[in-house]
């Protein structure tokens, strides 16, 4: 790529040819202030708080739009450009409420950081603040109109990023507002609370309502981690303070690109489920409070008991795959006994993984079928609603109804699987969505685009692939069991699993929240909470990814490993 | 509710640009002259037919002042309150159909009768105070004027 020099406060810089005289300031390391821009958002160019002096250009222009050339010479803070910045924040400030000191926001917003930088003390317009509503539908997050600079910020993420064009702005000139749809309320509007735009609005106008006022960023730790809400794996911070996790935001260098959804970012700590923070032992037909020892003992005997042949052990593939290892070590490895899945596995382990996010990006064709990725893995489904937007075609094969039909050009029975796959094979550059729905003679018949098509699996469970590489089985072969040990660490049941499930003689669940199986249970083994664990778990790019434990275990809970560790001792 | 003709009226201007969006504003017109004001089931209809999100639709009315959200009046005073017209008594105007009327800028009377409204400059500053009712202008306007224009227009209804 050629490069072009360019003076940047006298400084000289190499940029390449076509960068904006921002980028280039960037890699001279030359901060200029911004406000509508984001580094993952297209450029607008509307908020004028980047205007540079251009040599020899009679007017000052926006750095985030406009492209370097030979023999530029700019100046990012000259007198002419401070002073029409001040012009800038003077009027930004009048507008509407900025009243620093009651918002959320305070010590971490962008506008006011930009206030302290360029030393403005006071607004020179008496600011009418208008009444600005505040939309609080929304069950994680609100918005207060009254903080909002229309920078758009939002409306980019919502459009360009989840695809869901929820946002826009309605009116013009000083009326202008965001809005949702056709002026919905945004608890009734097409919202899907992925918090995409809460997270790159620049000031206090989108506030999450669970953290908010608990911490500002030089109070908490950051630590970086990856979501395990399904086998995505996407790339997220938990905002860390005191032992607590305040939120999760998203990690915008991994391969979701700063999308998350409700999920992954608020679901995990709306938790209503009651936590389990000591072993629990069945005494007179009760669950009561023991000691590590006491269960260890309780399991130990239990297993006994069963020995060898009325064992079964069951995980779920939400288990991170270092426990998981040391499960099937411990009971098919050591005790002989049969391994299964708690959860349904998808059916054609012959079809590969070969595929991600990126290649969604690349396609022109994208075959979703037997699954509905916006409901079960909702970041690639909004990476499809993005490829629709830039021209990909989607076809849906699937018996049921789903989210996704709204956005395929065609929806077909999978009785007509076949006659999509013959599109597929015509397609330049295609991607093949496949979910548990498939049976495996269909399962079959996506065969055929190996080599054609990149596969992407929708495994119902995080670390499914991680089961399937151990050769785990489908949990039906359970039944007959007269002990039966799941590992459930803080997986949510769902309805359907337990279907078959007869209690056996006896049962111990190890688990980090209480649920229908725990209160069955003879012996109850406390797990970490998913905050607390460490480990990795292989997404559905097949890619190892790691799980980092943001906070100190707060009860009781013990690894898997650790589990596993002290009971061989006690076997033996 | 959207006539079926209606309807096919929007789709044959979707399809007469080369951009499908192209053909939006003529299309709310159209709706707008059949109901009277764009509704959020028109906003939905057009959204499918421009293959447009409905904010979008939503921010193509609201930018133009032209363009109603909800029903309007049979009558729809529009009173221009820009320089021209303010410096020659579109304020007085105003205050006197909001008087007779009995209802602020922007509402209804509650017979459905009459729209008052506020609007940017109507290009006719040579003959401010300048009015438009429906699509008619009165030019030279005088608050007498407006007192006995609307004692006819109460017969009329």
């Amino acid at each position: 790529m050629s490069k072009v020099n360019l003076k940047i406060n006298g400084k000289t810089v190499q940029a390449p040819a076509g960068s904006t005289i921002l980028e280039a300031a960037r890699l001279a390391e030359v901060d200029i202030p911004v406000l509508c821009h984001h580094p993952k958002l297209a450029n607008l160019g509307s908020c004028r708080i980047c205007l540079v002096e251009i040599a020899r250009q009679p007017n000052l222009h926006p750095a985030c739009t406009y492209p370097v050339f030979e023999g530029m010479e700019v100046q990012t803070e000259s007198p002419r450009v401070v002073e029409m910045r001040k012009f800038v924040l003077d009027m930004l400030f009048s507008e509407r409420n900025h009243h620093c000191m009651y918002c959320e926001m305070s010590g971490d917003c962008e506008l006011q950081n930009l206030a302290y930088r360029y030393r403005m003390d006071r607004w020179s317009f008496p600011s009418p603040h208008p009444h600005m509503p505040v939309d609080a539908t929304r069950k994680y997050f609100l918005l207060d109109h009254s903080r909002c600079i229309l920078c758009r910020r939002c409306l980019r993420a919502c459009s360009d990023l989840a695809a869901n064009h929820t946002l826009g702005v309605k009116n013009r000139g000083a009326d202008t507002m965001i809005c949702a749809d056709m002026d919905l309320s945004f608890g009734e509007s097409s919202c899907v609370s992925c918090g995409t735009c809460l997270e790159v609005c620049p000031t206090g106008a989108l506030v999450d309502r669970r953290s908010a006022y608990m911490g500002r960023t030089a109070e908490v730790q950051r630590v970086r981690s990856s979501c395990a809400a399904c086998s995505l794996g996407c790339g997220v911070e938990l905002v860390v303070r005191g032992g607590q996790v305040l939120r999760v935001e998203s990690d915008w260098d991994r391969h979701n690109e700063g999308v998350l959804c409700v999920a992954g970012r608020f679901e995990p700590l709306e938790q209503t489920r009651e936590k389990i923070t000591r072993p629990l032992v069945r005494r007179d037909g009760q669950l009561q409070e023991a000691t590590w020892v006491e269960a260890l003992d309780a399991l130990v005997s239990g297993l006994r008991q069963a020995a060898p042949g009325g064992i079964r052990a069951v995980t779920s593939g939400a288990v991170l795959s270092e426990g998981m290892n040391e499960f099937v070590n411990f009971f098919k490895g050591k005790m002989g006994v049969p391994v299964h899945l708690l959860e349904p596995a998808l059916a054609g382990s012959e079809l590969a993984a070969d595929g991600g996010l990126k290649d969604v990006d690349a396609a022109d064709f994208i075959l979703v079928a037997g699954g509905d990725p916006l409901a079960s893995h909702r970041v690639l489904g909004y990476r499809i609603k993005r490829a629709i937007d830039k021209g990909a075609e989607v076809w849906l094969v699937s018996g049921k109804e789903t989210e996704m039909a709204h956005f395929a050009a065609r929806c077909l029975g999978l009785a007509e699987l076949d006659s999509a796959v013959a599109h597929c094979m015509e397609s330049r550059s295609p991607v093949v969505v496949y979910g548990a729905d498939l049976t495996a003679r269909e399962a079959g018949r996506l065969a055929r685009l190996r080599g054609k098509a990149r596969f992407i699996p929708l495994a119902p469970s995080p670390n499914g692939h991680r089961a399937q590489v151990l050769g785990l089985e489908p949990a039906a072969g359970w039944a007959g069991a007269k002990a039966l040990f799941v590992l459930l660490e803080s997986a949510l049941l769902q309805e359907g699993w337990l279907q078959e499930f007869r209690r056996p003689q006896f049962l111990a669940v190890y688990a980090s929240c209480r649920s229908p199986l725990t209160d069955q249970a003879d012996v109850v083994l406390p797990a970490l909470q998913w905050y607390e664990r460490q480990g990795t778990f292989i997404n559905m790019e097949g890619r190892n990814v790691d799980v980092h434990q943001a906070v100190e275990p707060g009860g009781e809970g013990w690894s898997v490993q650790k589990l596993f560790d002290r009971l061989s001792g006690c076997m033996t | 509710m959207i006539s079926a003709a209606t309807k096919e009226k929007v789709e044959a201007l979707a399809s007469a640009f080369p951009q499908r969006r192209s053909g939006l504003m003529p299309a709310l017109h159209l709706i707008q002259q059949e109901s009277g004001y764009i509704s959020p089931e028109a906003t939905v209809f057009l959204s499918q037919v421009f293959e447009l999100s409905r904010a979008q639709i939503h921010e193509t009315i609201t930018f133009y002042h032209m363009f109603r959200t909800r029903p309007a009046g049979r009558f729809i005073f529009q009173v221009c309150t820009n320089v021209s017209c303010m410096l020659r008594g579109s304020e007085e105007i105003m205050q006197t159909l909001s008087e007779i009327l009995g209802i602020q800028p922007g509402e209804t009377t509650p017979d459905g009768q009459f729209t008052l409204q506020e609007t940017e400059c109507l290009a006719a500053c040579g003959a401010a105070p300048v009015v438009q009712l429906n699509e008619e202008y009165l030019e030279h306007v005088t608050c007498r004027q407006i007192r006995e224009l609307i004692a006819e227009l109460r017969k009329e209804s």
